[in-house]
């Protein structure tokens, strides 16, 4: 299935069923069947109902919502990961969506031979991989540890370089779209924190549309003005960032 | 080369490739001669109780027989089987970021393909110790181009498959055992017995078949056997990618 392009993001009516298992009260013959082949009784579960938004070109959206709500299969739609069972996606054509920052390290090969293989991953051809080689290895300040095998490097240096290799691939994708899923908290010491954020807000200034999943409220206050809190696979509310994270932080409460 | 898909799609599957081939190396203290050791030392053993166990000393070439009919089984049931389990081995990384998929199964396909370089290193020697042909190692390389693209498309339903039906590996472990016996890969076939008449269904053999001939004799084979494994290899692929771009959308929902 093609997707239309648009310069905005327009959702029309998105729905999205999953069929999870689940425990029933079964007849004995039946319980011996799923145990026999192995295959569990399935139910179907609407993760994403019926959800309408457009999101502005170079606007950027934060999404909450508690655990299983929605948030990630929503993005995930968006980015032409999954496929909407019912309902409409309109996006423009470069999106990115990065769900952590692991994106395939392999632990056994060297940090040189990780860059170019998280590039062609990403979509990043093996020359323009070259042009920013040096910059992630300059950027994550382990430039002695290039032909090191990552299984050596501590957790630190992981999540150094894992931002380094993101941020620098994203910035020279030139996305649309950013579709940001818990990918705040760069990890590392202070000097790298610092300079984390930094970068990381470049990017998000450049004028790309943005998407933002984040449990970090202080985050998304900080980046974003409109915000949708998403419950059960709907939108609660979609409004201004501090009547939304007011209502959420009621809804908490309870 | 342009930013199509075909060309995206080929580039991620020579980096996956290589990056699968370095890891497989990775740590090992024989390293690449793993590749070389494991179908040498079938084919020694074969070659060690064939007198005894069949008549098959009218032929020749028989080690050439042999070794060809070992390493084709090999790229066959070995790529095969890693097909299987290998969407759902790359399950987080569909989930996290959307890629394509092709280049999965292409990559996994060409780590056979890099496998199979250093076996030709084996059937060198057995050429000149049996004094073939020389062009008959150029005409099985280009023929071994067809048989990988017979191969790639059964690969693009067996990766489909398996991700439905996690049965299918068991039943390709018995499958394939079968095919090792059935198949003429130590024996060879006598017309008009029973045996030969069900390998007339085995696609397998047809491959065998040709590339025997493309290498011990150094000859263009038949043009029946050259149509039929065209065919074979053009079926294979149309099928298989069609399964497979029917089913892709939904693999990151699956693993």
């Amino acid at each position: 299935m093609e997707k239309k392009e648009s310069k905005k993001i327009i959702l029309d009516k998105v729905s999205k069923i999953f069929e999870v298992g689940y425990r029933d009260e079964q007849s004995t013959l039946s319980r011996f069947i799923s145990l026999i082949s192995g295959r569990q009784p399935k139910k179907q579960r609407r993760v994403v109902s019926d959800i309408s938004l457009e999101v502005e070109e170079g606007e950027m959206v934060g999404i909450i919502g508690k655990n299983g709500s929605g948030k990630s299969t929503l993005l995930r739609m968006i980015a032409g990961i999954y496929i909407p069972d019912k309902g409409t996606i309109l996006t423009p054509k470069n999106i990115l969506y990065i769900n952590g920052f692991n994106h395939g390290i392999k632990l056994r090969l060297t940090m040189r031979e990780n860059i170019y293989l998280v590039g062609s991953i990403v979509g990043v051809q093996g020359l323009m991989i070259k042009e920013v080689f040096e910059e992630i290895v300059e950027f994550s300040g382990l430039r002695e540890f290039v032909d090191t095998k990552i299984y050596q490097f501590s957790s630190g240096m992981i999540s150094r370089l894992n931002f380094s290799i993101f941020i620098f691939f994203s910035t020279l994708k030139k996305s649309d779209v950013l579709l940001l899923d818990e990918v705040f908290g760069a990890g590392g010491d202070i000097d790298f924190k610092q300079k984390a954020e930094t970068k990381m807000n470049d990017l998000l200034k450049s004028g790309v549309t943005v998407m933002l999943v984040s449990h970090n409220l202080t985050d998304i206050q900080n980046h974003c003005k409109r915000v949708i809190l998403i419950e059960n696979g709907i939108v609660k509310v979609d409004g201004d960032v501090e009547q939304v994270l007011r209502i959420y932080k009621e809804d908490a409460k309870k | 080369m342009k930013d199509t898909y075909i060309s995206k799609t080929l580039s991620l599957s020579f980096s996956l490739a290589k990056t699968n081939f370095k890891l497989r190396n990775e740590g090992s203290y024989l390293g690449l001669f793993w590749y070389i050791l494991n179908p040498l030392a079938l084919f020694l053993i074969i070659l060690f109780i064939k007198n005894e166990a069949f008549r098959n000393s009218d032929i020749q070439t028989y080690p050439a027989y042999l070794l060809i009919g070992l390493l084709v089984f090999n790229f066959f049931t070995q790529t095969l089987s890693a097909m299987i389990t290998l969407i759902s081995s790359y399950g987080g990384l569909l989930k996290s970021i959307k890629v394509n998929s092709e280049a999965i199964i292409i990559a996994r396909v060409l780590q056979s393909v890099f496998s199979h370089i250093f076996e030709i290193i084996l059937l060198v020697v057995v050429s000149l110790y049996l004094g073939l042909p020389f062009e008959g190692i150029i005409f099985y390389i280009i023929g071994f181009i067809l048989f990988i693209f017979f191969v790639l498309g059964l690969s693009f339903i067996f990766a489909t498959l398996g991700l439905f039906v996690t049965d299918l590996s068991n039943v390709w472990t018995a499958v394939s055992q079968a095919l090792f016996f059935i198949s003429p890969i130590f024996f060879v076939l006598i017309p008009g017995t029973p045996l030969s008449l069900l390998n007339s269904y085995n696609p397998l053999y047809y491959f065998l078949d040709f590339l025997r001939i493309l290498f011990i004799e150094g000859v263009l084979p038949d043009f029946n056997i050259v149509i039929g494994v065209v065919l074979l290899a053009l079926i294979s692929f149309t099928l298989g990618l069609s399964v497979f771009n029917r089913y892709k959308s939904r693999f990151a929902e699956l693993v």
